[in-house]
């Protein structure tokens, strides 16, 4: 019973900041909803292993993530025009800003918009986006730095960054950039 | 933008989680459900196909020793599109999900009786992907933008002498397979079926996740109706915004279980790179005495990939490479490579994940 609770807890509190963060990760609202309730499927699964990590919301988000590209990567292989046209409709109440935002998030390739994700929404930090995400720091690094600078054109904020300028707190940015 | 880079994606993704229902944790839990039920059904049809082999097998035996009551045997082995091949390879050493860490041959723990879907898959040459299905059940899948093939497993429970089993019972359909009814196929996520109307037969025998957490899809051994060969059939699951979806493969080689060749792991030691028109190098692999493969990519993806990995084991169409996951997970292994040894010894045939390729010696 205390499995069930801890389980029932965590899932209540997580559930729709994760379908977020996934669905700023891939752009589509449906698959990241789809993606993020079969990682809570397979964590319930085996919940009491899943719970033992220092971070289930991280093996949560890792799931979630890797489902949502693989199905993506499938749709890629298979049905390659008429599927990638087929975006997920817009979100309801989005303002000018954000569905600009949107468009420039669709446009950089999806690692990018992975670490940058990671980084800025989430909150992690270089190492922490390297061990969720299997790669190297410097493989981070370089996909914030390239991903920032592809969206500078198109989100005005990036444009000092791209060019070089600090991003946030410059103690943090000294540290890991 | 008047509001900073960080606010703005928090009020995006707050937006999207705010605009989804929370899901009653009991279909969560339903769902889980259904994930073990599907499983359960997978390793049930096996069994079946299991009870169906020994009966046809008894049947055979009892009809060569003129026993009363003896029937005849099977038919024949279907062709595929590379044909049927050798009835006497050997199965590899263990059905054990982990494979011996230093270069071994794989012994003869089991017979491939038709070696029916063991071998190298190709999908239509336009899509380019690729499937090896090795004797003891590794599988290795082609994804966009991977460098190794993507390592998985028929099964986590079948052994190597199902995977014969199965395979045996391929080679049955016309007594025990023939039919319009399609078997549910172990899926992931919300379960679907493939078209009845599009299979003669079809034999699902397991699920593939293609990494650590990756999303699982059915595989089968089907025949497309009007067709005569055998395809290897992937069906991925259907979900919220995708359908379910069949990838057909056909057989471009043939992949049985050796004894070690006589030139071992020697003729592959050393480095060995593709070169482009221009000079330049999109794939190398380096491969030390003690087996152990470094394998790296910059070619067709976002950034460059590096595997590490080691040979495994040996085969008739040369030998198999597994390299390691990035981070502990869920499998042993995440990627596979294959090692074809060329018409010289200056080249090499690797299967990667973008195909196979023709590697020149030195670096």
């Amino acid at each position: 019973m205390p499995d069930e609770l801890d389980f029932d807890e965590f899932y209540t509190a997580s559930f729709r900041r994760i379908v977020g963060q996934i669905y700023a990760m891939t752009g589509n609202l449906a698959e990241a909803e789809d993606s993020v309730q079969e990682a809570y499927a397979r964590a319930w699964q085996r919940w009491k292993e899943v719970r033992g990590y220092g971070d289930p919301e991280a093996w949560i988000r890792t799931v979630a993530y890797r489902l949502s590209v693989s199905a993506w990567r499938k749709s890629v292989n298979r049905r390659t025009a008429h599927r990638r046209a087929a975006t997920s409709p817009e979100l309801p109440g989005l303002t000018p800003d954000h569905l600009v935002l949107v468009s420039a998030l669709r446009r950089i390739s999806a690692e990018q918009r992975r670490a940058i994700v990671l980084y800025h929404l989430v909150g992690l930090t270089l190492a922490e986006i390297a061990e969720e995400t299997g790669n190297p720091v410097g493989t981070v690094k370089s996909h914030l730095s390239r991903g920032r600078k592809a969206l500078a054109p198109l989100v005005s904020e990036f444009a000092e960054v791209g060019a070089g300028g600090p991003r946030r707190s410059g103690a943090e940015l000294a540290g890991e950039w | 933008m008047p509001e900073s880079f960080d606010s703005m994606l928090a009020e995006l993704a707050d937006a999207a989680g705010g605009s989804v229902a929370l899901p009653d944790l009991a279909a969560v839990r339903r769902r889980a459900g259904q994930r073990t039920v599907r499983r359960r059904m997978t390793a049930s049809a096996i069994a079946f196909a299991l009870l169906c082999v020994t009966g046809v097998a008894g049947a055979a035996i009892d009809g060569r020793l003129g026993r009363p009551g003896g029937v005849n045997t099977a038919s024949a082995p279907s062709g595929s599109s590379a044909g049927a091949t050798g009835a006497t390879g050997a199965t590899g050493a263990s059905g054990s999900a982990t494979p011996s860490p230093k270069a071994t041959t794989s012994s003869a723990a089991g017979q491939q009786p038709g070696s029916s879907f063991v071998g190298v898959w190709e999908t239509n040459p336009v899509q380019g992907g690729y499937l090896l299905v090795f004797p003891d059940g590794v599988v290795g899948l082609s994804e966009v933008g991977g460098a190794s093939l993507c390592y998985s497993r028929v099964s986590d429970a079948l052994t190597a002498s199902q995977v014969a089993a199965a395979d045996a019972a391929a080679h049955s359909t016309s007594t025990a397979y023939t039919s319009t009814s399609v078997p549910s196929v172990a899926f992931a996520g919300s379960a679907a079926s493939p078209t009845p109307s599009s299979y003669t037969f079809t034999l699902p025998f397991g699920e593939v996740a293609c990494d650590n957490y990756g999303a699982a899809s059915g595989l089968m051994l089907a025949k497309m109706k009007g067709e005569s060969a055998l395809t290897l059939t992937l069906v991925s699951p259907s979900r919220a915004s995708v359908t379910g979806d069949d990838a057909s493969y056909s057989r471009v080689l043939a992949i049985s279980s050796t004894a070690t060749p006589a030139t071992g792991l020697k003729q592959f030691i050393g480095d060995w790179t593709t070169i482009n028109s221009d000079g330049t190098v999109t794939q190398s692999l380096r491969i030390e005495k003690d087996g152990s493969v470094v394998y790296t990519n910059s070619g067709g993806t976002s950034s460059p990939v590096a595997d590490f990995g080691e040979i495994d084991s040996y085969y008739s169409v040369g030998a198999r490479v597994l390299t390691g996951c990035s981070k502990a997970g869920t499998t042993p292994y995440c990627g596979v490579l294959l090692l074809q040894p060329g018409a010289t010894a200056s080249e090499l045939t690797v299967y990667s994940g973008s195909g196979p390729a023709t590697f020149t010696r030195g670096g």
